[in-house]
């Protein structure tokens, strides 16, 4: 890059109807820098990017200045013309396609051959398989899309940002669905990024990631900037003090239960390919982890313990008073409730009210005897007793859930497995994407219901958060049960061994 | 943090009420004839069939199934009934029994296809509707069946409100029971749980195959019902009856704000008001004699208007 890149902000201002989501925000950044953006679910860190993407546009008054030069985005288009590229959180992918058909797709015209109709699908082959290198990166180029891992395809994303010529590039969560691996390789890339003199905004709520890889940090609360520093000038406390205020201590975790109160017993399960022959049992009040890379077959043996997955063997036992019962696999998730990953597509009904999502899961108890007429007054009620426990932000319980934030849609979420209040909770991955408060907030009622008898399941990718969370974890790979530690002996090391082994 | 709330949606939310306001407002100008009480009645009288596929129709649309045979369900239940009466001496309430027993059968066929083979919905209820058809065609040999028999049904009034006829005691009967289990009901929210995202519905355990099928069973019932109300308000079968009225039905329901991808609608003011603008724009035009050609492209017109409004209201839901 020739000339020196700067980017400056003045004053950024977004008023939604009846909400200031950001108020006078201004921060800039020069060439070669790593950016974090940091705050709380609900901070404005995304509608700052989307400003930026050109998918919002700010209230008057507002400056965007890049190179000196004021400008205004008004779509995404004017964006990427500006040298501007947005990496998605959820990885933006056309499935159906190749890679290098996906890296070029937001420009197709410029790819025809010369006096003719058809694309030039060699040269977008050789243009492709470039940037890839250059981002070593070795995927074939005519590799359909689906067939990719996560962390693959956010490289051909990244491929497609710098394909367009983009020279500030916004990286909102980059690392929430990729693997340990595929986030060093992205760090790596990053560095790369950097020397090569980009602007880099990364958001994220891994707060040691932000620490590993920003120069400086801007942090925002409820639309205000609280901070803007050099890395090398704050510790994570005063971060995350910025960031909410105050600090949520997370709760000690007793563990404390009788050692006999088994609730579920798991016999050598195997499925088609995963799990293989794994056995263990689920005591009352119990929280027990399940840890392993991505890929060990942990979500396989979620589906095929709640007979989402066929079962090839083993046997399901189930605690129904007082006696250990086989039951068959298909009829376990009438007793038990699964918390799912991914909330937007599989966890809450985006169209339907708070209230309507939390009772959704136990709507018999809010029917009148007889014809079963639904008592909306009661329904609102107990709504309002758990968005109060688990501290839901929102005007009212009337509230579409689609209007919530991230974090405050996966508070509802647990509202409603809490509603229904089953023995058995399975969670896949349950504070991901919420912010540190919220994170705090989850924990500890996993805590306080557990002490009330109830047993969970916690499939977690985060190490810290699954050995803060449980009582004793086991360790797949390669879809074996590989090793079992209890609560005392938590320690990264304990927990690869087995996987290492 | 929130100032003032201000909710674009609660103006949508009336916005069919006001189209109808529109609808009355032009006509009664363009013509005295117009809003009469006599008028009012034969129109919803007789559109009592449109209304009432509509809810058939209305009952798919919210488990995200966009059901083509309802019309073809409510003819063959009308012609079945037609030649119980007509050729076999058949007592009234038996045949019209039987024309919706058949329709509610159907409703079931198409649940089979759908959810348990996992069918494509729109195709088959569409072959179903070709085939149902035929088949109609085939037990009423292809000819118009006169029903004098059924006229005092179709007279039968009640004085003292101006001659309302009390058969459509029926449909008002039918909207507002339909609303009620909707909205008040867990088989209603669960209706809309479906609809809304089925991956969810089913994570919390509700049986989303169960509450498919009675929704599309439902919905073969109700057109069944709407069969029979037909060959009432005609006084005979003719072999065009309600043709293209799966679209007529589909439209009138998005007219009312409920989601061709299911989730969300309902029947009163939904469903009824929406089948109620397309009827009002029919008779307004045929009292003040514009060419009856002129029908369907005025209701198309509205159809785009009320597809933006709709757009709007999504919208709004979904920037906030």
């Amino acid at each position: 890059m020739e000339n020196k890149l700067t980017f400056q902000l003045n004053n950024i201002s977004m008023t939604f109807p009846g909400v200031k989501a950001l108020n006078n925000v201004s921060f800039s950044a020069k060439q070669g820098e790593v950016l974090g953006l940091v705050g709380v679910n609900g901070a404005g860190k995304s509608t700052m990017m989307n400003i930026l993407g050109g998918l919002l546009q700010p209230d008057k008054g507002s400056e965007i200045i890049i190179n000196g030069e004021k400008v205004k985005i008004k779509n995404p288009r004017v964006a990427e013309d500006l040298g501007i590229a947005f990496i998605q959180q959820e990885v933006a992918a056309f499935e159906t396609m190749n890679v290098y058909e996906n890296v070029l797709a937001s420009d197709f015209e410029k790819w025809r051959k010369k006096g003719s109709l058809f694309l030039n699908k060699k040269a977008m082959k050789v243009e492709v398989a470039k940037h890839l290198a250059a981002l070593d990166c070795h995927i074939d180029v005519e590799a359909p899309t689906h067939s990719l891992t996560v962390g693959e395809k956010q490289m051909v994303q990244i491929a497609r940002a710098l394909s367009q010529g983009g020279q500030i590039l916004l990286f909102d969560e980059p690392t929430a669905s990729l693997s340990e691996h595929e986030t060093q390789k992205l760090f790596e890339i990053i560095n790369n990024l950097r020397s090569q003199g980009y602007i880099i905004f990364y958001i994220s709520h891994y707060l040691d990631e932000i620490f590993k890889m920003c120069d400086s940090v801007v942090v925002l609360r409820d639309g205000q900037k609280t901070g803007e520093v050099p890395i090398s000038e704050i510790n994570k406390e005063k971060l995350v003090d910025m960031m909410i205020g105050h600090f949520i201590e997370t709760a000690e975790r007793k563990v404390a239960r009788d050692k006999d109160d088994v609730i579920l017993r798991v016999e050598n399960i195997t499925g088609v390919k995963y799990p293989k022959n794994i056995s263990f049992d689920l005591h009352k009040g119990e929280i027990l982890g399940v840890w392993g890379l991505l890929g060990s077959g942990r979500s396989e043996l979620f589906n095929t313990l709640l007979g989402f997955d066929k079962m090839v063997e083993g046997k399901i036992l189930l605690n129904q008073d007082g006696e250990l019962e086989e039951i068959i696999q298909k009829n376990l998730y009438k007793h038990v409730g699964y918390l799912t990953e991914g909330r937007h597509y599989n966890g809450v009904f985006l169209d339907m009210t708070i209230a309507e999502n939390i009772t959704s899961s136990d709507l018999e108890r809010f029917a009148s005897k007889g014809i079963g007429i639904l008592n909306n007054k009661k329904e609102k009620e107990e709504s309002r007793k758990y968005m109060k426990q688990v501290n839901v932000k929102a005007v009212d319980e009337n509230m579409i859930v689609s209007e919530l934030s991230g974090g405050n849609q996966q508070k509802v979420i647990i509202s409603k497995w809490m509603l229904k209040d089953p023995d058995i909770l399975f969670m896949d991955e349950p504070t991901k994407g919420v912010d540190v408060g919220a994170k705090a907030e989850i924990q500890n009622l996993i805590f306080d219901r557990s002490e009330k008898g109830v047993s969970f399941v916690v499939v977690s990718s985060e190490l810290e958060e699954i050995m803060n969370l449980c009582d004793r974890i086991i360790v797949i790979a390669e879809g074996k049960l590989v090793g079992e530690v209890n609560r005392d002996d938590f320690s990264t090391e304990a927990l690869m061994a087995g996987i290492v082994k | 943090m929130r100032i003032n709330k201000f909710k674009l949606e609660n103006i949508f939310q009336y916005s069919t009420y006001i189209v109808l306001a529109l609808i009355f407002i032009i006509f009664a100008i363009g013509s005295d004839k117009f809003f009469t009480l006599k008028n009012m009645y034969t129109t919803i009288f007789n559109g009592g069939p449109l209304i009432l596929i509509t809810c058939a129709v209305t009952f798919a649309l919210l488990v995200g199934v966009i059901d083509l045979s309802v019309g073809a369900m409510g003819y063959v239940s009308g012609c079945l009934a037609g030649v119980l009466i007509k050729n076999f001496d058949t007592p009234i309430a038996l045949a019209f029994l039987a024309g919706i027993a058949l329709a509610t059968f159907i409703g079931w066929v198409n649940s089979l296809f759908i959810v348990k083979f996992k069918m494509n919905s729109m195709l088959v209820t569409m072959g179903m509707m070709l085939i149902i058809r035929a088949v109609a065609k085939i037990i009423t040999d292809d000819k118009t069946i006169s029903l004098f028999s059924l006229s005092f049904l179709r007279q039968a009034k009640i004085k003292a409100l101006g001659g309302f006829p009390i058969l459509l005691l029926v449909v008002f009967f039918i909207v507002i029971v339909s609303n009620v289990v909707l909205k008040r009901t867990p088989f209603g929210r669960k209706l809309l749980a479906v609809g809304s995202n089925e991956k969810v519905a089913k994570n919390i355990g509700i049986n989303t195959d169960r509450i498919k099928s009675a929704a599309l069973i439902i919905t073969g019932a109700l057109s069944g019902i709407a069969g029979c109300f037909w060959i009432v308000t005609l006084g005979s079968v003719v072999v065009t009856g309600l043709m293209s009225y799966e679209f007529l039905a589909i439209a009138a329901a998005v007219l009312g704000g409920v989601s061709l991808l299911g989730g969300r609608g309902s029947f009163y003011p939904g469903s009824f008001i929406g089948a109620l603008i397309l009827l009002f724009i029919a008779s307004g035009m045929a009292i003040m004699g514009i060419s009856p050609y002129g029908i369907p492209f005025v209701r198309g017109i509205i159809i785009f208007i009320a597809m933006y409004v709709d757009s709007l209201r999504y919208k709004s839901i979904m920037n906030s």
